[in-house]
């Protein structure tokens, strides 16, 4: 997994800053950095819940490429550039053109039955998650999701909904300065 | 209750998917519930959760402190940033828990009245207005939250700090509403 940890060191957490540093382009000691560290540990486990999350997957849960690709979908839906960038790189990295083609340019048919699921259950609860319903999980399960890979894929989608609000916010923060 | 089925009345969760059951719960699964706070040894929603204990004990961190934190915006202002996230959602339980949290610590119950008559967009005083005006328009997908909303807080006397305590809250509701909508429903409460 050298691809991995090289990753680790040059995209996700680093000394230089993590995800959301990246994403924004926040350099240390910028106003943005201040602000951001004087809520430590809002900014650790920020970046704690996106290494769990998005880098360092259990075993025989979702693969790195199926969480790649849907936090890629989410950061795209919630026009997230940065953050799109990121997990595109990442995603690159993880698996193939095709995919990252699929999810860029909204190439469903071309996924995988399974990826396509959680694709499509992630752009619902995304856009529209007050008509997330119990059928929907059982489109989930049909595809093959455990129950326990439903609340880490749930997790996933509720997470990138999350960043992407940071960003958004601090990106605001910053222009208004 | 609202038209639209928004209370503060104390409201219980229902999982659609079989939760961790606790006499099978591994060591490191029961000690993430013990640090996740005391509601959630009783809850179901936090047992489900514990599917995924490690993605579960980093949220619970994140949560507790972005709504517990010492420092910063007043708590009664997080309660409000993540009650409009959470009415905007439809999330009819996370709205019944925060609004209520806003009513016990603002002292203003004509705050979520109005919010409850009249939408995200009911008629407030200044401070509460730009708060609610902020956190509606970043809780849309894609955010559309602005830099008049973000001077319109600074109006109101919120620091940068405050202002960033604040999009926290209302990011964390975006988080907590989906997880709620997607993985079960709300029920009435049990009477005792």
């Amino acid at each position: 997994m050298t691809s991995t940890s090289f990753l680790r060191s040059s995209l996700a957490a680093g000394a230089e800053g993590d995800v959301i540093d990246a994403a924004l382009g926040i350099a240390s000691g910028s106003p943005l950095d201040r602000l951001r560290s004087e809520r430590p540990e809002v900014r650790d486990r920020t970046q704690s819940s996106y290494t769990t999350l998005l880098d360092r997957p259990e075993p025989g849960s979702l693969s790195l490429a199926e969480r790649l690709a849907i936090a890629l979908r989410i950061a795209n839906v919630n026009a997230a550039s940065g953050l799109a960038k990121h997990y595109r790189e990442r995603l690159a990295l993880a698996s193939n053109e095709a995919l990252l083609r699929a999810i860029d340019d909204n190439l469903l048919g071309s996924l995988t039955p399974r990826l396509g699921a959680m694709v499509r259950h992630a752009d619902l609860l995304t856009l529209e998650p007050s008509r997330a319903s119990q059928s929907d999980l059982s489109l989930l399960a049909a595809r093959g999701l455990s129950s326990s890979e439903i609340v880490t894929l749930s997790q996933i989608i509720a997470f990138v909904a999350y960043q992407a609000r940071v960003v958004a916010s601090l990106k605001l923060i910053a222009e208004v300065e | 209750m609202s038209a639209c089925g928004f209370t503060t009345d104390v409201l219980d969760w229902s999982a659609w998917i079989e939760p961790v059951r606790l006499e099978d719960a591994s060591a490191d699964q029961l000690a993430v519930l013990e640090e996740s706070g005391p509601h959630a040894r009783g809850s179901q929603y936090y047992h489900l959760l514990l599917h995924d204990a490690s993605a579960l004990r980093e949220r619970s961190k994140l949560f507790n402190a972005i709504m517990y934190g010492a420092k910063g915006l007043r708590r009664a202002d997080r309660e409000l940033g993540a009650t409009v996230e959470s009415i905007e959602n439809g999330c009819i339980y996370c709205t019944s828990v925060h609004a209520r949290f806003y009513q016990q610590l603002a002292k203003k119950p004509e705050v979520v009245d109005a919010l409850f008559k009249d939408g995200p967009g009911a008629p407030l005083e200044p401070r509460e207005r730009a708060i609610a005006d902020f956190s509606l328009r970043l809780a849309h997908t894609p955010p559309q939250a602005s830099r008049d909303d973000i001077l319109a807080l600074r109006r109101a006397g919120l620091s940068n700090a405050e202002i960033l305590d604040l999009a926290n809250a209302v990011a964390m509701f975006a988080w907590a509403n989906r997880l709620m909508l997607t993985l079960g429903e709300p029920k009435a409460a049990a009477s005792e």
